[in-house]
């Protein structure tokens, strides 16, 4: 698992798979994850999909996880080419962002052949992602301490 | 620091908590045993503080803009769409 970062805990990786689970079967979906299959093998080699799925967002942030054995293939670029095409299909959506580790160089090429740019500086960016629900929870916190 | 971080993703999920005055949230990070460092950091709001003591990696963010992908304003159906 390269350029994720160290394994979380064990108590807290379970609790964010079992929110992972609800939220995919919630009803509206709350989490949309597909497999990525190989065309030839018809082997699933990742996944992919938009984490916080809202059917009427304007703004959606996708996300891919590959096996190590499917890197450096060209499947990246594949798959935020394909997902990127159907969600704007589908969805009344205006953006989709990805957010990754600056120093994952391939997901960063990945992003660029299908079309991403840049959005944010880095210090901006670590702001926005940096625990997501933290950064809400201290801006709130901000505002409304007495 | 598991601590802090589910106590910040429980603030995440709890609307009653984000709006809670500083003695209540100072309450609340005491009882869920956040040390004294974190709490300090979430009391005053410092996001770059919290996030450097965390250890949180940078993030780079791109983004797909439909005007972007599709220049002439019209979303393409999904017989078009490019695989």
């Amino acid at each position: 698992m390269r350029f994720i970062g160290a394994p979380l805990p064990e108590t807290i990786a379970g609790e964010r798979f079992r929110d992972v689970l609800r939220m995919m079967y919630a009803s509206p979906l709350a989490w949309l994850l597909l497999a990525v299959d190989e065309n030839d093998s018809g082997e699933t080699i990742g996944l992919c999909g938009v984490p916080h799925f809202d059917a009427r967002a304007p703004r959606l942030e996708i996300g891919i996880v590959l096996s190590g054995s499917a890197r450096g293939k060209g499947y990246s670029a594949q798959v935020l080419r394909g997902l990127s095409a159907r969600l704007f299909a589908l969805l009344p959506v205006d953006t989709l962002y990805l957010n990754y580790d600056p120093r994952n160089v391939p997901l960063d090429r990945a992003a660029a052949s299908a079309g991403y740019s840049k959005a944010v500086e880095i210090a901006e960016a670590r702001s926005r992602h940096f625990c997501r629900t933290a950064q809400r929870f201290l801006l709130s916190c901000g505002a409304n301490v007495h | 620091m598991s601590t802090v971080v589910r106590f910040l993703e429980k603030m995440g999920k709890n609307a009653e908590l984000r709006q809670a005055t500083r003695p209540a949230l100072h309450s609340a990070l005491g009882a869920q045993g956040v040390e004294a460092e974190f709490q300090w950091a979430i009391l005053r709001g410092d996001v770059e503080g919290l996030a450097r003591r965390i250890g949180a990696p940078t993030i780079a963010c791109a983004e797909l803009s439909l005007a972007e992908y599709c220049p002439y304003g019209v979303r393409r159906s999904l017989s078009t769409a490019a695989v």
